[in-house]
């Protein structure tokens, strides 16, 4: 008998507790495997790119099997593609569902994005329009993807460089209503919010007061390339200032959500990263008291 | 041996990439005025094909002009600015033709660059100008149909053989070498079983680890790949067999053969007994028993047998 799946409304019934003593991790990235196997190093968590793991064997898995021993992993995919018009890759879920039982991950994270047509690729995390007709689509695929998986599945706002004509709302409304429909968390990425901000131009704290802070699982901050008049989200910087303060603001609202630091170009020493991303602990000392909703 | 474990460590993340090589800015053309669209905005299923198209299009402009792709001469075609302006709005700081500009190079430039990876050895065989050439073509004619880059260059061999850009005498040189290159991606993610001890080949139920990789070719391509300061013109033509397969440390490495092997190691496809895989490989010509041996001696010291339905991994 199949069980009853384990919804986001399951988790805010009996809040998950990782989700706000997680604290601070980095992804779990190549060139660290070395550093993390030979010093073992102190770390919140692990956040793995699930894709980098559906494999049948090899080193990414003996590396991953050693780190589940050691620490929290939590898995974050980049091909689920909730917002493909054709719906849900099932063999894609199928090797995603044996991964999450390896990994035992509290929580699976993935894009608010589309990135394939009639079984083509573009590996890249690309925005859908804002529409009615997209809400119930990417709600409906969330849903299925999620029961199927029987794991909380959080959905990130990705970065974008193209607005549709076709949108009918704001990025924020189409996210607070595909994730009400879907009965999913969110991922909120910070970085990401800033960046399509200054690329489209509107006021990324309109973003941050008006997403359904219960529903926020974890955040994402990261640095980003700036241009002369647009930003390109290419993980390969510090966190700017502004993104610090846009961050603070999440945390003003969410709480102290498990957050993670992406780095994923030109990807200095294990230690640096951390060190940037336990910055994100300056900004909990007055959110002890744990989730805020506005 | 040669330890090649270059395709280990291909990973996907969820950021970005804009720039083939990093490290420079790359700023778009400058903004370019679209004309209002009559059309209404498709809906869902018709934005994702007809902007999915669309990144398909051979890179053209300022965005192929950061690539080692050959210049070619024009801009964006009349229908990659119709795409833009029926799909997306002109913004404050983006037209709608960067817009789509942006995700266009990106495609572009993760893929090449993804192939880039994987295939150094046809780099260094074909020379630059024509490896990019091949490179484009090989998109244009196999769009990526894996959910992973890993698998991105699984037609290569095929592709690359019948490429006009490839003369008659490396034909030979480039399937093999496309084989081998792309054997080393297979070698990195395969599964692999408990590995046998030498009573299972007597019991039975012995198999080639799913990571050993064999390519038959009627040049040394693997002397060639090992030795950088080699050019095919100096090597003569001779039938080899390659192995690539992962070690215990988890690289994957090559070594060839012996080509009289060819047909006992492939009976280890299918699980069986030694009995049966030599009795499956017809090698009645092959009496001495030391070559056996010294055959089963080095193929267990690479760990490439396993007890099938064992899976470890």
């Amino acid at each position: 008998m199949r069980q009853t799946p384990i919804t986001f409304k399951t988790l805010i019934m009996t809040p998950h507790p990782l989700s706000h003593t997680l604290g601070v991790g980095i992804g779990l990235r190549v060139p660290h495997y070395d550093h993390i196997l030979s010093e073992r190093p102190t770390a919140g968590w692990f956040e793995v790119i699930s894709e980098n793991y559906m494999v049948d064997g090899g080193r990414p898995l003996a590396v991953l099997d050693w780190i589940l021993e050691q620490y929290q992993v939590v898995q974050h995919g980049v091909g689920l593609y909730p917002g493909n018009v054709d719906g849900l890759d099932w063999n894609h879920l199928k090797r995603l569902k044996k991964l999450v039982r390896l990994t035992n991950t509290p929580w699976l994270s993935d894009h608010l994005a589309w990135g394939s047509v009639d079984g083509t690729f573009s590996h890249d995390l690309l925005p859908v329009p804002y529409t009615k007709e997209a809400v119930e689509k990417v709600a409906r695929n969330l849903r299925d993807a999620q029961d199927f998986l029987e794991v909380p599945l959080a959905v990130e706002n990705v970065s974008s460089y193209a607005e549709f004509r076709a949108s009918e709302m704001t990025e924020w409304e189409f996210l607070a209503e595909v994730v009400e429909r879907a009965d999913v968390g969110i991922l909120l990425d910070v970085n990401n919010i800033y960046v399509s901000a200054i690329n489209h131009g509107f006021d990324p704290a309109d973003y941050v007061d008006f997403i359904p802070a219960e529903r926020v699982m974890q955040m994402h901050i990261a640095g980003h390339s700036r241009y002369e008049r647009f930003i390109v989200d290419t993980h390969d910087h510090p966190v700017v200032d502004p993104v610090w303060e846009l961050y603070a603001r999440a945390v003003k609202r969410c709480g102290p959500v498990a957050t993670l630091l992406e780095w994923d170009a030109r990807i200095p020493s294990f230690d640096e990263v951390y060190a940037e991303a336990k910055k994100a602990e300056h900004y909990w000392n007055n959110q002890t008291e744990g989730r805020r909703i506005a | 041996m040669n330890r090649m474990s270059r395709s280990t460590a291909k990973s996907a993340s969820s950021n970005t990439i804009l720039c083939s090589e990093g490290g420079d800015a790359r700023d778009l053309a400058p903004p370019l005025e679209l004309g209002v669209p009559v059309e209404p905005a498709p809906d869902l299923a018709g934005t994702q094909q007809r902007m999915f198209s669309s990144l398909l299009d051979p890179l053209s402009g300022r965005s192929r002009a950061y690539t080692e792709l050959p210049p070619k001469d024009g801009g964006f075609t009349p229908q990659f600015r119709e795409t833009a302006a029926l799909l997306i709005r002109n913004g404050e700081n983006l037209s709608a033709l960067e817009g789509l500009e942006l995700y266009h190079r990106q495609y572009w430039y993760r893929l090449l660059d993804s192939l880039e990876e994987d295939f150094p050895g046809l780099r260094r065989l074909l020379g630059e100008r024509r490896f990019w050439i091949l490179l484009e073509s090989y998109l244009l004619a196999h769009p990526s149909r894996s959910y992973t880059l890993r698998h991105l260059g699984r037609a290569m061999p095929q592709h690359a053989v019948t490429h006009s850009c490839v003369t008659e005498e490396e034909r030979p040189w480039v399937a093999a070498v496309a084989a081998i290159e792309y054997a080393f991606m297979e070698a990195a993610e395969a599964g692999e079983y408990r590995r046998a001890d030498p009573d299972a080949f007597l019991q039975g139920d012995v198999i080639l680890q799913p990571h050993v990789h064999l390519i038959e070719s009627p040049v040394p391509a693997a002397q060639w790949l090992a030795d950088e300061s080699i050019d095919i013109s100096g090597l003569s033509a001779r039938s080899c067999l390659v192995a690539v397969w992962r070690t215990a440390d988890g690289d994957c490495v090559m070594d060839e053969e012996d080509l009289a092997a060819s047909t006992l190691l492939d009976s280890f496809r299918s699980a069986g007994s030694l009995v049966d895989a030599i009795a499956r490989a017809d090698l009645d010509h092959i009496t001495d028993p030391s070559v056996y041996r010294e055959w089963f001696t080095r193929w267990q010291a690479r760990g490439w047998f396993g007890i099938p339905d064992s899976d470890t991994l």
